[in-house]
């Protein structure tokens, strides 16, 4: 040996020295965010002091411009802050400005608007946005022609329209050009919010024949419509492109309602142009709309919204209902009498009060023919609701009379009708609810065996063959030889994996950082224009979650988001979850259309209130969580859905940090996801976290470390790689659209008629797999900034069974989409991204566990050399401890979610975990692995508490 | 059903005169006689009760447009919305009458004036959004606690007389508001709290709190800050400002569900409650009109505006 030590002793100690120099970065991280937080408090307080013109002495004003130079990005934040949220007078932007140019930052970035790098760009847009003057607005008007970068873009024609200057209005509008449409969707918004400049050069753009041009104006006329512009769009109304004939159809339907030729628009070609102009007839209270309605009700296609305009004619006016109750009765068109049943069921209260009124006998007969079409459902709510007994006999005897002649309606009064009054009615309890149809997962099982012979066989008969073959020439015997081979196996297998994490932690670090910066650019009130951000859909499947489900959905009503619903789906719940959420948010059952996109399990009813419309619950059968999900997906109306679990609490700021992340993509983002952090040890109240603590048992913090270092090093870094392909069901968003191309969820009652237990991470390999197949460009984000807290097992058993059911998703999906595997059409998703989670994740568990084993024995016999000791040593504890605590560095910047003595924890559990507990989790993958190929089926069901909420909760907060 | 008689109040044979045809409630008659019982063993007992009167706002424009009978069933409805109310299994001891004209009146007997404020409330809003009826109605009501004569030394009958006359001079409040109104004092104003004027402001965005504090307390108003709805809510508790500023979209409790609750209480929900935010929304504002939030400004906010309108709502206010 010529060197004085052995590399390999060498490598460990470089490890070791790195651990330590993480671990200082980790407290000098700490003391640099407590130093930004005061330089920002300090910035605040000067803005605000020269806003209110408090004078300031001279010896003050040389430290306070000293200050500005020295954090000129943290002052600029701030003012920008306060002009988002006061408005300022000419005077005080002026002394602003004065401010900022005695430390000559504006001609900073200026020269920053032509840098390469399209971060500082952005950054220098952002920032001038505050200035307002000419020679400003001159360079950004030049900034934007010829800018290429579509996030860029944005902040500049944001910055443009502040200022309120109509001159700069061409300029952006010429950018829309063979725009994305996302990118139009936000350009849109600005202009209509800041663009009252619009007026001057009108003339002009209406002879544009540009589609994105002509969009636009009329996503304008909708907010301020001149008789020039309407005008305009009432011949758009007629153009041959039906995207824009559709949108300038709506947009004339709300503004000039009253002067429209609807039998024009009643018999046009396109279908959702007839549907438009019925519902827009449900905005004109008068007596010729509805006659107009009842001449075009029997057409099939706009059915739903004659439905929806007939009622609203009659919420407007509501002495119509009585015209419809006769027509009702008297209608020969078998679909225009659906139409009209349909519409009277939204009365049933109504029409039912009348049994004992003026109009019995017209009611009766109303009655009869609703009942006789199957609108049970609202009679059936009605009576369980009311109590008026004069009412409910003459009701009974009517119902009576009609279940004597057709039987068949029994089922429905049978399911859902009070046991009480079924038995006034004559009819038995109801039945008990089917038994859940069984789970079809379907496995690739010669694929699977291939796999357990590469993963468990390969490398130990390998190693075998080699010992076999040297000891026929050396001194040596079998085994040491074997168990040396093996060994060498098993360091360079944890060598290249710990090499490997800490590649995908540098990219983490870059991208960390990167998110970091890009959400501080955009301001709040660009964030909350119209348009900018995509609007939301947020979709909570929901399985026995009484404890929680009520303080879940409480949560997301608190969401800082601009343009969201909320969908709750409960899945066949045996508890009483539905109560729960119908209780809490004074909740309906109402009819609404429900498109068919996705196959799904039976619906049992929607069910809506007046006080919360945001909130929509679904009441379904029992078809699993995937299958919820797609459900809800059916009725989301948003641009993007998110699924979340019920039983996760997401940060009030999570959505909108996830989304502000869509703004920087140039590339159409089809799915995200957020941190997933554990919500054992926070208190909770009211749906809203009040303290963040890490879990108090064992098994809890050892997972929450497993659990940073999978986000803050793994995907952070993946999704820098443009590698991202999990994201984890409790907090994922979604494009709807290409979701329902792509056929939604995997469940056995959807195209690929197979359900699976990795259903998140399977539909994002399947949306990435079918963009690369279609050539679309796409980018799948994680946001650092996005946090989702959730309840993690804090029992061994349940835990057990989750990794089991984790690993058993895993394998299930590398199996149904293995035509990926090493497949160069795939590009890096085929190259890198699957085989990585073959290699290392599925097979990989194997190798480590077997070779852990030999590596224990061989130490206790002593068989083994120290380099390679020193070596497995520095590639399992040192890098694994280097990237733990690099992680928890990650998570910890520029937010503090623990407290000191929770971080210093869990660092401390962050080395006890490479002791063991690893070692034991690959046990459970492995386990996984085999109980799949056994078959051995069964779902792990994760036991609730319900949230920890503080000692004495508040009374009366309820009330 | 079988709980109708006794939430209508009138026991099943009494058939002397005491039973409003139109709805099949109890009449005056009936109502004074149950209200003199319950108010002497609610004074005896030291619990407190509550009436409730409830009158259908423009209840002429319903006879004009739909004839008598149509009148006759709006009543006849509202009877049954609030035999609907009262059927409830924790409001089972309330009783129900009819009076002259188009007006109700809802009894609790021993109940916190609190709830009464927000039975009131409920059966305001259940009316506004009910499709019982012949067209959109709503309701003007006053509320009487019956602890407020507790001292009174009147006689018997005069004594009843001037509880129904002190309803009924703030149901007359209550529709001179502009209907959908509901009252719970005589005097509308009585809201000050001696204090030198006080305004919280609920925002966790300093950048909008630090402008709007240096223009309230230059113009002397005493200025509290917090960033979550649940402090703000129990900062209002313990100390009650003459005015709130709030964020819409506060952490742990919104702005709207402050409001709520605030609204759930007599005085707190007289407080005036101002609204910002970066969102305003269809939907927003529409929540916030159910609210019966006056003021929602957009932010960026302009300091001047919402200082003014403050010092505004608040002249009068004696430092």
């Amino acid at each position: 040996m010529t060197f004085p030590v052995d590399p390999a002793f060498a490598f460990l100690a470089l490890v070791g020295c790195a651990d330590a120099a993480a671990v200082a970065a980790f407290f000098v991280g700490r003391a640099r965010l407590r130093s930004t937080e005061r330089a920002r408090l300090r910035a605040r307080r000067l803005a605000s002091a020269i806003l209110a013109g408090t004078a300031v002495s001279s010896g003050r004003s040389r430290r306070d411009e000293a200050f500005v130079r020295r954090k000129k990005w943290i002052f600029l934040e701030e003012t920008a802050n306060i002009a988002d949220a006061v408005v300022l007078s000419d005077g005080q932007r002026r002394s602003l400005t004065d401010l900022l140019v005695r430390c000559r930052v504006p001609g900073r970035l200026v020269r920053g608007l032509r840098s390469a790098n399209r971060y500082i760009r952005a950054r220098a847009a952002a920032a001038l946005a505050f200035f307002r003057t000419r020679p400003v607005l001159a360079l950004l008007v030049k900034a934007l022609e010829v800018e290429r970068s579509y996030p860029v873009k944005i902040l500049l024609a944001a910055a443009l329209a502040e200022s309120g200057d109509p001159a700069v209005m061409p300029t952006i509008i010429d950018t829309l050009k063979g725009s994305p449409e996302r990118y139009q969707c936000a350009v849109r918004g600005i202009v209509a919010e800041y663009g009252n400049g619009l007026d001057e050069i009108l003339p002009v753009l209406i002879s544009r024949p540009e589609k994105e041009i002509q969009m636009l104006l009329i996503h304008q006329a909708g907010r301020n419509c001149s008789p020039l512009i309407e005008k305009y769009v009432e011949r758009l109304s007629r153009s041959a492109d039906l995207d824009v004939a559709r949108a300038a159809f709506r947009v004339l339907a709300t503004v000039r309602a009253g002067a429209l030729d609807h039998r024009r628009y009643l018999s046009h070609d396109d279908f959702l142009v007839r549907n438009l102009a019925a519902e827009s007839l449900g905005r004109l209270p008068r007596t010729e709309s509805l006659a107009l309605l009842f001449e075009y009700m029997d057409d099939p296609v706009i059915r739903k919204s004659a439905v929806l305009a007939v009622t609203a004619l009659i919420r407007a006016r509501p002495h119509f209902l009585k015209i419809v109750m006769h027509r009702c009765l008297n209608e020969r068109r078998p679909p225009a009498r659906r139409v009209l049943a349909d519409v009277l069921a939204n009365f049933t209260d109504y029409i039912m009060g009348k049994l004992h009124g003026v109009d019995e006998e017209l009611a009766g007969r109303v009655l009869h023919a609703l009942v006789s079409d199957g609108k049970t459902n609202e009679i059936i709510n009605f009576l369980n609701r009311n109590t008026d007994d004069v009412i409910e006999r003459k009701a009974l005897a009517l119902l009576r009379a009609i279940l004597e002649k057709s039987g068949s309606l029994a089922g429905d009064f049978l399911s859902y009708l009070d046991g009480r009054i079924a038995g006034e009615l004559g009819i038995g309890a109801a039945p008990p609810s089917g038994e859940r149809p069984a789970r079809r997962e379907r496995t690739n099982r010669p694929l699977l065996a291939f796999f357990l012979f590469i993963g468990a066989l390969l490398a130990p008969t390998l190693c075998l063959a080699v010992a076999f073959l040297d000891s026929r020439t050396g001194p040596d015997g079998v085994l040491p030889l074997f168990l040396r081979s093996f060994n060498t196996v098993f360091a360079v297998y944890s060598l290249a994996l710990s090499a490997l994490s800490l590649l995908v932690m540098l990219f983490s670090l870059r991208g960390a950082g990167r998110q970091a910066r890009n959400l501080a650019l955009p301001r709040a009130s660009l964030l909350f224009t119209e348009g900018v951000l995509p609007s939301m859909s947020i979709i909570s499947p929901a399985h026995n979650e009484e404890a929680t489900i009520v303080e879940s959905v409480t949560a997301l009503f608190n969401l800082r988001y601009p343009d969201y619903e909320i969908i709750v789906v409960n899945d066949g719940s045996t508890d009483r979850t539905l109560e729960r959420l119908i209780e809490a948010f004074a909740l309906e059952r109402t009819d609404v259309f429900i498109h068919g996109y996705l196959r799904t399990a039976e619906i049992r009813g929607v069910y809506a209130g007046k006080r919360y419309p945001e909130l929509l619950v679904v009441d379904k059968a029992n078809g699993g969580k995937a299958d919820s999900l797609n459900a809800g997906i059916n009725l989301a109306h948003k641009e993007y859905f998110s699924g979340i679990d019920a039983d996760s609490l997401l940060d009030q700021d999570a959505l909108i940090n996830l989304a502000s992340l869509f703004l920087f993509s140039e590339e159409l983002v089809l799915a995200a996801g957020g941190n997933i952090l554990p919500a054992n040890g926070c208190v909770v109240n009211g749906g809203a976290l009040e303290s963040t603590r890490i879990p108090a048992g064992h098994l809890a913090r050892f997972q929450t470390v497993e659990y940073v270092r999978a986000f803050m090093a793994g995907r952070v870094g993946w999704s820098e790689l443009k590698l991202l392909l999990i994201i984890s069901g409790a907090f994922g968003v979604f494009h709807c659209r290409s979701v329902i191309n792509a056929g939604g969820y995997l469940t056995r009652s959807e195209r690929y008629q197979k359900d699976t237990v990795g259903e998140d991470m399977e539909l994002v390999v399947r949306l990435c797999r079918q963009a690369l197949e279609s050539r679309t460009p796409f980018a799948t984000v994680y946001g650092r900034d996005a946090d989702c807290w959730t309840e993690i097992p804090e029992r061994l058993p349940i835990l057990v069974n989750q990794r089991d059911r984790w690993q058993r998703g895993l394998l299930d999906i590398i199996s149904f989409h293995w035509r990926l595997l090493f497949n160069p059409a795939y590009g890096r998703m085929g190259l890198i991204g699957m085989p990585y989670f073959l290699v290392f994740e599925a097979l990989g568990p194997w190798l480590e566990l077997e070779g852990f084993l030999v590596f224990v024995v061989s130490l206790a016999a002593g068989w083994i050399a120290l380099p390679l000791v020193a070596l497995v040593f520095a590639a399992t504890v040192g890098m694994g401890f280097l990237v733990s605590v690099l992680s928890i560095s990650i998570l910890e910047r520029g937010k503090e979610h623990f407290p000191l003595r929770d971080k210093l924890k869990l660092l401390l559990y962050s080395f006890l975990e490479i002791f063991g507990v690893r070692q034991f989790l690959n046990f459970l993958r492995v386990r996984g692995f085999v109980r799949l190929l056994a078959k051995a089926e069964g779902w792990g069901k994760m036991e609730r508490r319900g949230w920890r909420s503080r000692e004495n909760p508040p009374k009366e907060a309820h009330s | 059903m079988e709980n109708t008689h006794s939430s209508s109040g009138h026991p099943p044979h009494d058939e002397s005169g005491t039973i409003d045809p139109v709805t099949g409630l109890g009449n005056e008659r009936l109502f004074l006689r149950l209200l003199t019982e319950e108010f002497f063993r609610a004074r005896e007992r030291e619990t407190n009760g509550a009436v409730l009167l409830i009158k259908i706002d423009d209840i002429m424009g319903i006879n004009a447009r739909h004839g008598r009978r149509g009148g006759d069933e709006a009543l006849r409805s509202l009877g049954n919305l609030l035999k609907k109310t009262g059927a409830a299994p924790e409001n089972s001891s309330h009783l129900i009458f009819r009076l002259s004209g188009p007006v109700c009146s809802y009894v609790m007997p021993d109940c916190s004036a609190d709830r009464a404020n927000s039975m009131a409330r409920e059966i305001a809003s259940g009316t506004f959004h009910s499709d019982l009826f012949i067209e959109r109605l709503t309701v003007s009501i006053g509320v009487v606690n019956l602890y407020e004569f507790f001292l009174s030394e009147e006689d018997e009958t005069r004594l009843i007389r001037s509880i129904e006359q002190a309803a009924l001079r703030r149901l007359e409040t209550a529709e001179r508001s502009g209907g959908n109104t509901v009252c719970f004092n005589s005097a509308l104003t009585d809201t000050g709290t001696g204090d030198a004027p006080s305004v919280l402001i609920v925002d966790p965005d300093q950048s909008a709190v630090e402008p709007l504090v240096f223009a309230l307390e230059a113009a002397n108003l005493d200025v509290t800050t917090c960033r979550n709805g649940e402090e703000a809510y129990a900062l209002i508790r313990a100390k009650p400002p003459s005015a709130v500023v709030c964020e819409a979209m506060t952490p742990r409790l919104n702005g709207f569900m402050l409001r709520d609750r605030l609204r759930a209480n007599a005085f707190l929900g007289t407080i005036p409650f101002i609204l910002l935010s970066h969102k305003k929304t269809e939907e927003f504002i529409r929540k916030a009109i159910d609210l019966d939030i006056r003021h929602y400004f957009r932010k960026p906010i302009s300091i001047t505006e919402v200082a003014g309108l403050i010092g505004n709502l608040l002249r009068g206010f004696h430092a």
